[in-house]
């Protein structure tokens, strides 16, 4: 990305921050104070996922952006760098997903259930969200391999309740439910990309066992799933 | 399920441009459903329905 163009999405992604910033004190005051709880403040928190969207809309064709011109250096960081085998990787949404999808094609790193719009850049690492993409994923999974699924649903019906950013929320235990029906461990992962590098950050290690049913309520693994 | 949304918070919190649904998540959870303000299309169909 050359510094003209950089400057040009910097001066917009001030622009949308700014209006966002007002938007928010108008009828969002709670969210807003949680923003002013960050490093470098609200509207400084703003401008960064403001300009880190419009780098990402900007990345997304791979025919008009070779990976190379785009992405000069991968950082995998983590406790086992979340590529032994028989994992699942547990993400959440991020603006480098479709450099991380394209980047997971080129390495064989995961099988990935994702919707369509990343079928294109995942190639044959795609899965669909339906019953059968499930069952392969528990195959691939019990035969040592990786599978990376997105967990931040967070919804009024999510089966598992928690507290994530200070807030009590209800969450889909899909994932994690899928862990355990393949008796695999989870990593999370963040990704995110700045300046040319794409960086991958693998948390913990996190084994599943008999606390998966407990969150979900008591609810076993569907037997037509696993 | 809390170990890792503790670890995805943690990084959310050093970055916060990290997860593309921040804001998103702020506005529906953080005021909560009942006080959510209604969104601009249904007021328009309301106020259509109340002209007819």
């Amino acid at each position: 990305m050359t510094g003209l163009t950089l400057a040009l999405y910097r001066a917009r992604a001030a622009l949308s921050a700014t209006e966002r910033y007002f938007r928010l004190r108008r009828r969002y005051p709670q969210a807003l104070k949680w923003l002013r709880s960050c490093r470098g403040g609200a509207w400084r928190t703003l401008r960064a996922i403001s300009l880190a969207r419009l780098v990402q809309r900007s990345h997304q064709d791979p025919a008009a952006n070779p990976w190379g011109a785009i992405v000069q250096q991968v950082s995998i960081e983590g406790e086992d760098r979340g590529l032994a085998a028989g994992r699942l990787i547990a993400l959440f949404h991020s603006p480098g997903d479709s450099l991380l999808a394209r980047f997971a094609a080129s390495q064989n790193l995961a099988l990935v259930l994702a919707n369509k719009g990343m079928a294109p850049l995942l190639g044959d690492l795609y899965v669909r969200r339906n019953r059968t993409g499930l069952r392969k994923l528990v195959r691939h999974l019990k035969t040592g391999g990786r599978v990376a699924i997105m967990m931040d649903w967070f919804a009024e019906e999510g089966d598992c309740a928690a507290r994530f950013l200070g807030v009590p929320v209800r969450v889909r235990s899909g994932a994690v439910r899928l862990a355990a029906c393949a008796r695999v461990p989870v990593v999370p992962l963040v990704t995110t990309y700045a300046r040319g590098c794409l960086r991958l950050r693998f948390g913990p290690v996190i084994p599943v066992g008999a606390g998966v049913e407990q969150e979900g309520q008591g609810r076993a693994c569907d037997p037509g799933v696993c | 399920m809390r170990a890792i949304l503790e670890f995805v918070e943690e990084a959310i919190r050093e970055d916060p441009a990290a997860w593309s649904h921040l804001v998103k998540f702020l506005k529906k959870w953080m005021t909560g459903n009942d006080s959510l303000p209604v969104a601009e299309p249904e007021r328009a169909r309301a106020l259509r329905y109340n002209d007819a």
